[in-house]
């Protein structure tokens, strides 16, 4: 059984004109949308970061000398012992001597006077109110002091050392000694104290004793502050930017409604999104870095990383592009 | 294609291998807080972290320089990870060996004739030269005489005697025996003195007695001044000479 004819006709024509209409109001639409918007414009990103180096070295302070002279008779055959003696106290007199008038003096005698062999020393002078070439004229006032051991006047600068006031000085201990056996306590482990604490140990030493080993395998860490905080790269701080559109580009002479102004952003925070095309970039850091011209590609984001050492006077940028800075990362279809 | 990429490579490596020495190839840095991750070295393959290696260096270099004059102890470990960003710089690794926080001088000990004793010298390993004792020269007095001589006079003011006589038998036991200097003979006079009087006062006579003994024998001709000197003891020596007179 089948419909008849006229009623299958119309129906036929019907469908027809509303596929037609359907297909011509999608088109209008479609028109109308092309239009009324303009294909969306692809940006570029920019993202700044800056790497910097060390603000500088502070001002040092003079540094204090602490002297420990031993003027202890060295026991034991070889040499003569009272020009061993004799030979000791004159370096330390003419090492004094040379000293500048400003340079703050501390001084331990190991002498030979009566107590224990392997007593506690005493500061007899103190940094700031003796000088050098002064203490060398009174040197041997200072015979009389009780036979301590070298170790426990090394612990005993390092006391001094612990509980002056931090202000960075580096302390230089200047050591003369015959090295005799008068207490053989080991000295290795308060000259390590010593170094650590960012002293300078300088030992002159008279006669044939060797020095203890430990002192040429002494190494001296980074200190926690004081002076080697200065030494460390300055945080990385936000440093402002701007991206200012130069010509070159066809877009910015026609007057495309993308075409934007000057955009501002700062280092280490998100990318900033812009026309792409030929722009300068203006980094705000204490020299000023103006770079120009940076081809920013759309869908691309254009990475500028800054290198800046103030104490070398010295900044360096480098403009990479993505994909292109980093050819070994990309794919083969993307080339 | 193969056979030139094999090359290529091996010739880099001879090329590193020249340039940078061994040890500074195996040293691993450490990074310092605030740098970048790794740290890099100069010879990363990002231009940007080599870049940042050999700057970081270059200001470590610098700041370390300055650090030396004050201390090698705080300079040292600046030269080592300076040393070890910029493996290339072999300058750098000879200041890391150099800049160890303790060393030892050994000046050579002269004995001349005409010598310059008493001359101020910063270097601490040139030489000293002391004067020559050799032959039957006086040697100089120990400067323990002397300080013990001080330390005597103080507690004699302080009426210590005891302390006295410590001090006046411990600077003694210092004095050269047969080789004493003329000031060193004067020290001893006046430390046998010093011990008469304590001794004196401690009421003991004959102790006193030895100790001027020993001072006349160091000096015949002996006089003490009343000003400073305890009547006592300017009696006490009239008769110890006196007696050492009709001994002779």
């Amino acid at each position: 059984m089948s419909l008849p004819s006229s009623t299958r006709r119309p129906a036929h024509g019907a469908v027809g004109a509303r596929r037609a209409a359907t297909g011509l109001a999608a088109l209008l639409i479609l028109g109308l949308a092309c239009v009324s918007k303009p294909p969306a414009p692809r940006p570029a990103t920019v993202r700044v970061e800056v790497v910097r180096g060390a603000a500088g070295m502070p001002e040092i302070p003079a540094a204090p000398l602490y002297a420990v002279v031993d003027m202890r008779r060295p026991g034991g055959a070889g040499a003569d012992p009272d020009l061993l003696l004799h030979a000791t106290r004159r370096a330390a007199r003419r090492h004094f001597g040379s000293l500048s008038q400003d340079v703050p003096v501390g001084l331990v005698v190991l002498g030979e006077g009566l107590g224990e062999t392997c007593g506690d020393p005493a500061l007899i002078e103190d940094p700031p109110l003796s000088t050098g070439p002064e203490l060398g004229t009174r040197l041997n006032r200072f015979a009389a002091e009780p036979p301590a051991s070298l170790a426990a006047a090394l612990e005993l600068v390092s006391a001094r050392l612990a509980g002056e006031a931090g202000d960075g000085a580096p302390a230089r201990v200047l050591v003369f000694s015959t090295l005799g056996s008068h207490c053989p306590r080991d000295v290795c482990a308060p000259a390590q104290r010593l170094v650590a604490q960012g002293a300078q140990l300088d030992w002159v030493v008279l006669g044939d004793v060797p020095a203890p080993e430990c002192l040429a395998q002494l190494r001296a860490p980074l200190a926690d502050g004081g002076v080697h905080a200065a030494v460390l790269p300055q945080p990385p701080a936000e440093v402002a930017f701007r991206v200012e559109p130069r010509g070159g580009h066809p877009g910015y002479h026609r007057g495309d409604a993308y075409v934007p102004a000057a955009l501002e952003g700062r280092s280490g925070g998100p990318a900033l999104q812009v026309a792409p095309g030929l722009v300068e970039v203006r980094i705000s850091l204490e020299t000023p870095l103006n770079l120009w011209p940076v081809r920013l590609s759309p869908d691309r984001e254009t990475r500028i990383r800054v290198l800046d050492f103030p104490t070398l006077g010295l900044q360096r940028s480098f403009v990479e592009t993505e994909p292109e800075g980093w050819p070994w990362f990309v794919p083969r279809r993307f080339r | 294609m193969k056979r030139a990429w094999v090359g290529g490579l091996l010739g880099a490596w001879l090329l590193v291998g020249a340039v940078v020495p061994a040890d500074a190839r195996s040293a691993r840095c450490e990074s310092w807080s605030g740098e970048l991750e790794g740290p890099p070295t100069s010879l990363d393959p990002d231009p940007f972290r080599s870049h940042w290696a050999v700057r970081r260096a270059r200001e470590l270099a610098a700041m370390a320089e300055e650090l030396e004059s004050r201390s090698r102890s705080l300079a040292a470990p600046l030269w080592r990870h300076a040393a070890c960003l910029d493996p290339r710089r072999r300058d750098f690794a000879a200041r890391a060996r150099a800049a160890t926080p303790a060393k030892v001088y050994r000046p050579p000990v002269l004995e001349v004739d005409h010598g310059h004793e008493f001359a101020v010298e910063a270097d601490l390993a040139a030489p000293l030269h002391l004067k020559s004792r050799a032959g039957e020269a006086p040697l100089p007095t120990p400067p323990i005489v002397f300080a013990s001589l001080r330390r005597a006079e103080v507690h004699l003011r302080d009426a210590s005697f005891e302390e006295v006589l410590r001090w006046v038998s411990h600077g003694r036991s210092f004095l050269p025996a047969g080789r004493t200097s003329e000031r060193g003979v004067q020290m001893g006079v006046r430390l046998e003195v010093l011990g008469a009087t304590a001794s004196l006062a401690l009421g003991d006579e004959p102790g006193a007695r030895a100790h001027l003994a020993a001072a006349l024998a160091a000096n015949p001709g002996l006089e003490l001044d009343p000003a400073s000197v305890s009547p006592k003891v300017i009696g006490l020596l009239a008769k110890v000479r006196g007696r050492e007179e009709a001994r002779r």
